[in-house]
């Protein structure tokens, strides 16, 4: 137990997981599944060690739980107020990467197919269509006698549809509906918008409020809650990621690290100063740390690491 | 060794009477202050002591100064809280002295480990942990789904299992 750095994020990921489904059901099934778990490996023993002492943490109060809620809900902004007369510059908060890379991880556990950082997969669906996750992925599928409905939650998928003139095959995302229309096109949603990019046949997209429109091979548009994009030329690099190659075609460094960010846990940033260099190449997407050694090779840039899961990138 | 304490002991010669003077000013409290600046130099032992420069130096000491400040005021914060609530309970649940002491401590490391999260995965994530609330009533609570309130609770607990082992130099990449 007392031997550091034995503990991966993903243990305790699951740890986390288990402990949400013990804490809701709880039978005995459930325990069964959990205790091979345990006993699956000797981290994942530790990983719910440090579970348990998260939930531990509160036994103090429980008793008080009015007060201390009561206590604990009191605004923070009070302190902070007092502190801004200090006026001091502006210290980083190194915790906020988690907060929003998290929800995106958490988000995955319950969609019908999901990827993890770092992760790809394929799957054939039921009627014969091929899809491609991309990492970081969450899509729920769909299918019933009227339709083929994927909904993508996050992340990006790439699609290979069958043909069955019967039932349309309908992508959704948080900003519009995409009806293929015999074709491979791909699909990546972001937080603030989707991205369409039509490798093969055609995609009939709509959008709340604004008119169908239709994105033919070689191109690709964007929307979101406003609207539409001009159509550009397609990416190939948009295809590229299910063969595990990241394409820059002069990718500002900024893009290409925040793609690059989600195929490893933790903090990958990049510092404005170097973020609008571009970049030509391919680059492994399976394996950053040496995707990020020739950046750092072809480029006026330094790779800093001075923490486990923190990695910034910066001008030399 | 040397290098280092001679030139923390430099450090300290060079710039304890400025932060006690900045933090006096701004905590209005001379025990506090001296408190607070002789913290904010033990915490420099902890850190490589990067900056030659005289400005930068006092730049990053008020940094430090700041977030020990922070601490303070927040722990100060979150007892008085507790106290209010306290007051109001009858006589016969008063904690202990000692049990009043862990107590104020706990909410202060809780409150750390969940000061990041977002607001709604806080609330579920007390109301299970504090109050033993079932999943289907906390949805009630927050008006969102069964599901939805699993999400929050594992990522409160991956968020803060994390922490936890960061505190103990557990993690590997």
């Amino acid at each position: 137990m007392n031997t550091p750095g034995k503990l991966s994020h993903a243990s305790l990921e699951q740890a986390a997981q288990w402990y949400v489904r013990l804490q809701d059901q709880g039978g005995a099934l459930e325990q069964l599944h959990w205790q091979a778990w345990v006993a699956q490996n000797p981290e994942h023993l530790a990983a719910w060690h440090y579970v348990q002492r998260v939930s531990q943490r509160f036994t103090p109060l429980q008793e008080h739980a009015h007060g201390a809620s009561r206590a604990l809900r009191s605004s923070r902004r009070q302190a902070l107020k007092t502190l801004l007369v200090l006026g001091v510059g502006s210290t980083v908060a190194w915790g906020t990467w988690r907060s929003t890379a998290l929800p995106r991880l958490v988000g995955g556990w319950s969609a019908d197919y999901a990827t993890r950082s770092g992760e790809t997969r394929d799957a054939l669906l039921a009627d014969g269509s091929h899809v491609w996750l991309n990492a970081l992925t969450a899509l729920d599928v769909r299918f019933d006698g009227v339709q083929r409905l994927l909904q993508l939650r996050f992340g990006e998928v790439l699609i290979d549809t069958a043909k069955d003139a019967s039932r349309p095959f309908l992508v959704d995302t948080a900003y519009g509906r995409m009806q293929a229309l015999g074709t491979r096109f791909s699909v990546l949603q972001s937080d603030d918008h989707t991205q369409l990019n039509v490798f093969e046949g055609r995609v009939q997209v709509t959008a709340a409020n604004h008119p169908v429109r239709i994105i033919e091979a070689g191109q690709q548009v964007s929307f979101s809650r406003n609207g539409f994009q001009p159509t550009a030329p397609a990416s190939p690099s948009r295809e590229a990621w299910s063969r595990g190659v990241l394409l820059a075609d002069n990718l500002p460094l900024g893009q290409l690290i925040a793609e690059l960010n989600r195929y490893r846990p933790g903090h990958l940033g990049c510092d404005p100063a170097v973020a609008h260099l571009p970049v030509m190449g391919s680059f492994p997407l399976m394996d950053s740390d040496h995707a990020l050694h020739l950046l750092q090779a072809a480029l006026p840039i330094r790779v800093d690491k001075p923490m486990t899961w923190w990695v910034t990138v910066g001008p030399r | 060794m040397d290098i280092v304490s001679t030139s923390f002991t430099h450090l300290y010669g060079t710039h304890h009477g400025w932060l006690l003077g900045l933090l006096r000013r701004r905590l209005n409290d001379r025990w506090d202050a001296a408190d607070l600046a002789h913290d904010t130099f033990i915490r420099l032992l902890n850190r490589p002591a990067v900056e030659t420069d005289h400005v930068r130096q006092r730049s990053y000491l008020a940094t430090i100064a700041r977030g020990l400040c922070i601490d303070l005021w927040r722990r100060r914060q979150l007892e008085k809280a507790w106290l209010d609530s306290l007051a109001l309970c009858p006589q016969a649940t008063q904690p202990s002295p000692e049990q009043r002491a862990i107590i104020v401590e706990t909410l202060y490391e809780v409150d750390a480990m969940l000061a990041r999260l977002p607001k709604n995965v806080r609330e579920a994530f007390l109301l299970a942990q504090l109050h033993g609330l079932a999943y289907k009533q906390i949805g009630e609570q927050l008006g969102v789904g069964e599901r939805m309130v699993k999400k929050y609770m594992a990522q409160a607990l991956l968020h803060c299992a994390i922490l936890e082992a960061e505190l103990d130099g557990m993690l590997v990449q």
